[in-house]
Formats: C-alpha cells, structure tokens, sequence
C-alpha cells in the first residue's frame, strides 16, 4: 500500500544507494595506485514494484552488488607470461652475474696467462740453463694456475649463492602458500556462500598468486566458494581450501650437496623431488643456471686445465733438467687430484720442480744444459690443435667455449626482453580493464552528485506535500 | 580503449627507463672507448679478441727470440771472423818464415807470437754469450775447445720459435771447424789448433819443410772458416727478415684487435648525443602527460 511514506522510502534509498556510489568512486580513487587493485562498480537495481490501487508502481532503487571489473582469462594468461618472464629474469640476471667471471676488462684471464706461460718458454728456450729464466716460468706456471683456479672459485661462489637464493625462494614460496589459504577461509567467511564479493581479498589473492607465478609453475581455478584450488609442478597439490602443503630444500649428495627442492603434501606425507620438474618461474632459472650453465663452465674449465696438463706432463717427462737432475727424466710438470671435477681445485705445480726449478725438463739429453729439444717439443703445444676433437688449441679452446656462454647470456637477455614485452602488454590490457581512471572517477562523483542532489529534492518534495496534507486539519 | 592512471604511469616510467638505459650505455661507451666491455656485448668479437691477442703477444715473444738469435748469431760471428784474422795472420807469418832468409832465432821468436794466436784462436773458440758458450753445443756450460785444441762440445743444434710453428736454428755445429771429419784426415789434413801448433812447432825446431806444410794447411783451414762464415751471415739475413715480417703481422693484428674492441668515437659520440635527446624529450612528455585530470578542473 503506498502512501507518502512510501514516496519518501524511494528518496531515502536513492540517497542511500548514490552514498554508495560515492563511496565506490572514492575508494576506486584512494587505490587508484594500488598493486592488484581492481576497479569496483556499484550494480544498482530497481526494486520489485508493489501493486497500488490496480497498478504496478515502482519501488526505487538499490545495491544489488559491488563487482569488481575482472577478467579470469586474462588472469590466466599473465600468469603463464609471469612464470616465463619469472624464469627469464632470474635467468638473464643470473646469467649476467656469472658472466663478470669472464669479463673482458680482466687482464689476467687463463687465455692471457696460457700465452704469458707459452711466452716464458720462449724465453727459456733461448737460456734454458740460466736460472733466473727457470725461475720466471716456475712463476708463470703458478700464475696460470691461478687464472684457472680464480674461475673455478669464482664459479663456485656463483654455486653456493645460487644454493642459499633456492632456500630462500622456497622459504618465500611456503609464504606465499600459506596466506593464498588464510585469504582461502577470509574469501569464505565475507561471501559466505552467497552472491555478494569479497573483491578486495580476490584482488589480494590473485595479486598473491602472481607474486607465486614469478618463482614456479602453478596452476589453480577458482572453485567452490569463491575459493582458490592451486596446483605446482606435477600436478603437486599446494593449496586447497585453507591447507597448504610445504616445500623444503634437502641436501642432495647426488648433486655435489646442493640444495634439492622436496613437496611435502597436505596431510604431511609423501615426499617428492620437483627441482628438475618445475617448469617455470626464478626457482627453474636458478636450478638451471646453478645444476647447467655453472656446473657445465666448471667442467669446461676442468676439462681445459687437466688436457693441459696431460699433455704438457706427457712430453715434460722426456725431459732432463739440470745439475742435479741432468741424469733424471720422468718428472711431471703439474700435479693434481685424480676426481675430474676436483682437477682445478687441486692443481699445482709437481713438489719436485716448486723445490728446485733445475728439475724443469728441458732437455733431451742428459747432462746438456744448453739442450732445449724438449721445451722446444713443449713450445710447440702452443699451437697444436689437440682439443675438440682436434680442432682446437688451448686459447682456441678457451676463446670458443667463453663465446658460447657468451651468446647463451646475449639470448638469455634477449629473451628476458621477449618476456617482459609480452607481460607488458598483457599488464597493460589487464589494467585497461582493471585499472582506475581518475577522469572516469571524476565522472563518476559528477553523476553521484547531481544524483545526490535529484534525490534530495524528491525527500524535500514528498516532505512539502506531507506539511500540506498536515495542514488541511488547521 | 580505456586508459587507466596505473597504465598511463607505468607506460611512462617504462619509457623513462629505457631512454635512460640506452643513455647510460652509450656512456659506458664513450667512457670506456671500448665497444666491448663485458662479455654479452658482442660474444663472438671477445673470442676473436682473445685470439687476436694472444697472436699479439705471440708475435711479440717471437721478435723477443729473434732478437736474442741475432745476438747470439752476432757474437758467433764476430768470433769466427776473429779466427780468420788470426788465421790470415798465422799465414802471413808461415809465408814470412819459410823463406830461407830468416834464421833460427828469427824463427823462434817468431814462434812466441804463433803461441799467442794459438791462445786467442782458443778464446775466441770459447766466446761465450750471457753465460752460455756459443759453440759448445748443448754442454751450454762447458768449454767447449780444451788448452790443446781438443772440441768436447756436442752437435747440439739449438733451435729458437722465431715463428708460428717455425723453429729456426741459431747456433752452428762447430764440430768440423776445429776437427778434422773422416775424409779429411785420409785427406791428410788436421784439426785447426793441431795446424797452428804444426807452425808453431815447425818455427821453434827451425824446420821450413813443417813451415811449409802449415802454410798450406792454414790455407785449407781458412776455407773452413769462411764456409762456417756464409752460413751465419745467410742465417743473420733470414733472421732480420722475419723479424719484419713479424712486426708487420704485428701492426695488422693490432688494428684487427682494435676494430674488434674499440669504440668508433665519432659515432659512439653522436650516438651519445642522440640518446640524451631522446632521453631529454621523454622527460619531457612524460611530465606533460602526467598532468591533465579532469579532477583538475572541478571546482
């Protein structure tokens, strides 16, 4: 039955619903800048209408829903393009680190000390029986050592703190996983079940789960009640409702004691491995430039100082030195451990020559100390092409493999640049659609406003006509 | 299409960034006048540049040995033709001495003096160079010609890199210059110091007929050294020749190295400038596009 009151209803509730629409617009402008914020819209509504003397008559307006402006697809996209921008970043980034290792401003590499030694030989060749000569190659071959060893340490620290950077990306991971479930249960006590949105704990959420999409793979739907189902590397269940389960680093002493990346499920049982599974995001870059890219240059390093070595040895052998060891052969030049991938790590110079430099080789007769057949032999070494398959020499060999890391970080760069072009320009489309516009908001208030003002003049109108209907009794 | 603060502000921090990035790398570049400074800047260029410089500091070592050859060929030389000239004087003097004129005490004076070159013939044969005797071989250490003549040297040829896998010998085997091979002593001709003690002999027993023998002896003796002497000097020759060669690959090597790692200046210098325009320009706009909201104008 409408009457007056009724009249009035209608006004109050528009300027409830325009406050509304105020709000919105004000709280849409205060996180204009917000990370992950997502526009809101007031869904406004015509009541039911209620039937008045044989007609149908309008009942004004109201909130049905604040919807935030939202598209899943894209959604998913950006997080496909977070865990490939995620990988490539970390990839390019690690790969740039590593690289100083080899950087060309350095004045002593192992090429530059390979030819400094060579050169040394030279030098003794014209002398082989003076001492000072002796001496000076005894130096060099330590400092060639050291330019070997400077990269095999070098690479190991690059080793270690890409070890300790797995630990702490999986610390964060866990995280992450954990407050993905808590907004799992706040998402369902807000909603709870019905039509109306937690927009701002989505927005949270999905921010939280890209943050996640940056360090690994992941999938995840939103299911039932609002709540987010997240799945890792195969198909490994990390969250559902508000459990999670846990990643954890162990030390794995199949791969020289670094950290292996483990899923424990949400009960707490059934543990895997997913370090070589894990198919995006930095914890894949990090894995593979520390299991790959460093541990292949620290073979190629061992690789090129123990065939030096060996062939260096082999011809030293035939030797004789002087004085007390012009009568000798069979010395080796270099020493080191036998474990291949301890060859740099346990290089030096043979005992007998770092004690007297008379043991160096350099004759093929004994008891000639002016005899340099031998270092002649060692000489020729220099340019022999005795690696890759005969293909190069030791600088060769250097120079190559040096390049090829080289092009890998150029490609690693270049597809860093790849990524973050394609996740701009999703980014770009997401905000598009999700982001706040000032001049919109503006508009917005504008329309409030007048609307505001519309609807206060009806609650003044029905009240002038109630003062009249009150007055007819004076 | 709609466009919201946050797309308007990232587009423009983006921009920002990347004039900015190209601007300090240009930078870097004329800074460092290097075209290379780290490894990605062009990977194939550092390995030729590792190549490059290492065949630089190759050529260098070689013209090193060359230059320690052409010593070593020098004092080996001057040595020899030290042994000539005594030689040409021991001649003189047998040719003097066996005319009948001169008698026993002229002779046996004279024979002091073949003593004396007999002596210089043996220090020369001992010239040593650094610490090293240039005839001995590879008994590098011993002397190689004993008080009386004997070579106990060996035929050590001592062979220099002079370049890329071509050895040079820098010594001579002298065995034969103060020995007498096999056919030579069926011949009947003697070793070089022997010769002089013949003279020597020959004056101080007041005997032409030894004289004589000598002189001719000497005269065969002086061939061998003159033969010893072209062969140094065409090695000498070769050697100055390579030295050339090497410091032309030298240069060539430098400037391949220096197109392969140097900046062009003019260039890096214009596109410095042009990359601080399009930073300055970006600037610009972005200032300009930042500002306009409707909330400006509502009152």
């Amino acid at each position: 039955m409408a009457g007056l009151y009724h009249s009035l209803n209608v006004g109050a509730d528009a300027l409830m619903a325009t406050r509304q629409g105020v709000d919105t617009a004000g709280h849409n402008i205060a996180n204009a800048h917000t990370e992950g914020f997502s526009r809101q819209r007031i869904e406004l509504t015509q009541r039911e209408p209620s039937q008045s003397r044989g007609v149908l008559i309008g009942n004004g307006v109201f909130v049905k829903n604040i919807t935030r402006a939202h598209d899943r697809f894209l959604e998913k996209h950006l997080n496909t393009a977070h865990q490939d921008t995620g990988y490539s970043n970390t990839f390019a980034d690690q790969m740039t680190a590593v690289e100083a290792v080899y950087s060309p401003e350095l004045n002593a590499s192992v090429a530059d000390e390979m030819t400094a030694f060579f050169s040394s030989l030279q030098d003794m060749s014209g002398m082989p029986e003076d001492l000072s000569v002796r001496t000076a190659v005894k130096e060099r071959a330590q400092s060639l050592i050291q330019s070997f060893k400077r990269v095999d340490e070098s690479l190991r620290t690059q080793q270690y703190d890409l070890n300790e950077k797995i630990h702490g990306e999986v610390e964060e991971v866990n995280g992450l996983l954990r407050d993905i479930a808590r907004l799992n249960i706040n998402i369902n006590v807000l909603e709870g079940g019905e039509q109306r949105m937690a927009n701002d704990l989505r927005d949270q959420q999905d921010r939280l789960i890209r943050q996640l999409s940056d360090k690994m793979e992941v999938h995840y739907y939103r299911g039932d009640l609002g709540q987010v189902v997240l799945r890792g590397p195969d198909e490994a269940l990390l969250v559902e409702r508000g459990n999670t389960s846990q990643l954890g680093t162990v030390v794995d002493s199949d791969n020289g004691n670094f950290y292996d990346i483990v899923f424990t499920n949400v009960e707490g049982g059934m543990t895997r491995s997913l370090a070589r599974l894990n198919q995006g995001g930095s914890l894949r870059a990090l894995v593979e430039v520390r299991d790959d890219v460093v541990q292949g240059l620290l073979e190629k390093n061992n690789h090129h100082a123990r065939s030096f070595m060996d062939h260096f040895n082999h011809i030293h052998r035939k030797g004789y030195g002087i004085n007390a060891f012009k009568e000798v052969t069979g010395r080796d030049f270099f020493t080191t451990t036998g474990d291949f991938s301890q060859t740099v790590q346990g290089m030096k110079i043979s005992d007998v020559i770092a004690g007297s430099t008379d043991a160096i080789g350099a004759a093929a007769t004994p008891g000639a100390p002016g005899d340099n057949v031998v270092l002649n032999e060692l000489i020729r070494l220099q340019g022999k092409k005795l690696l890759s398959d005969n293909n190069a020499t030791f600088t060769d060999y250097y120079a190559n493999y040096v390049g090829v890391f080289g092009l890998e970080v150029l490609r690693a760069q270049h597809s860093r640049e790849a990524d973050q072009i394609l996740l701009a320009d999703l980014q770009s489309r997401k905000e598009s659609i999700s982001g706040v516009s000032l001049d919109e908001e503006a508009m917005n208030l504008l329309r409030w406003q007048a609307n505001f003002t519309a609807s206060s003049r009806v609650i003044s109108v029905v009240d002038e006509m109630l003062e009249t209907v009150l007055g007819l009794k004076r | 299409m709609r466009v919201s603060e946050r797309q308007r502000y990232n587009v423009t921090t983006d921009r920002v960034e990347r004039a900015k990035t190209s601007n300090s790398k240009m930078l870097e570049k004329m800074s460092t006048q290097k075209r290379i400074s780290r490894l990605s800047d062009d990977p194939v260029g550092m390995g030729q540049a590792i190549r490059e410089k290492d065949r630089i500091a190759r050529q260098n070592q070689y013209q090193k040995n060359v230059l320690f050859a052409q010593g070593f060929i020098e004092r080996t030389e001057s040595a020899i033709s030290g042994i000539a000239d005594f030689l040409i004087r021991a001649k003189e003097l047998a040719v003097q001495q066996a005319n009948a004129t001169y008698g026993a005490a002229g002779r046996k004076s004279t024979s002091m003096e073949v003593r004396q070159i007999m002596d210089g013939v043996i220090a020369l044969a001992n010239t040593s160079y650094g610490n090293r005797y240039v005839f001995a071989g590879y008994r590098a250490l011993t002397p190689p010609l004993t008080l009386d003549g004997q070579y106990v040297g060996d035929d050590g040829a001592v062979f220099l890199p002079i370049d890329e896998g071509n050895f040079r010998q820098i010594n001579i085997q002298p065995r034969y210059l103060f020995e007498n091979s096999e056919e030579e002593k069926v011949a009947g001709h003697f070793p070089l110091v022997h010769t002089l003690s013949i003279l020597h002999e020959g004056l101080q027993t007041n005997d032409v007929h030894m004289i004589r023998k000598s002189m001719e002896e000497l005269e065969f003796q002086l061939g061998k050294v003159n033969t010893y002497q072209a062969k140094l000097g065409a090695i000498h020759s070769s050697l100055s020749g390579s030295l050339e060669r090497l410091e032309l690959g030298e240069e060539l090597s430098m400037e391949s190295l220096s197109k392969i790692e140097d900046a062009d200046m003019f260039r890096t210098t214009s596109d410095f400038k042009r990359t601080e325009t399009v930073l300055q320009s970006t600037l610009m706009a972005s200032n300009k596009l930042l500002q306009p909201s409707l909330l400006n104008f509502l009152q």
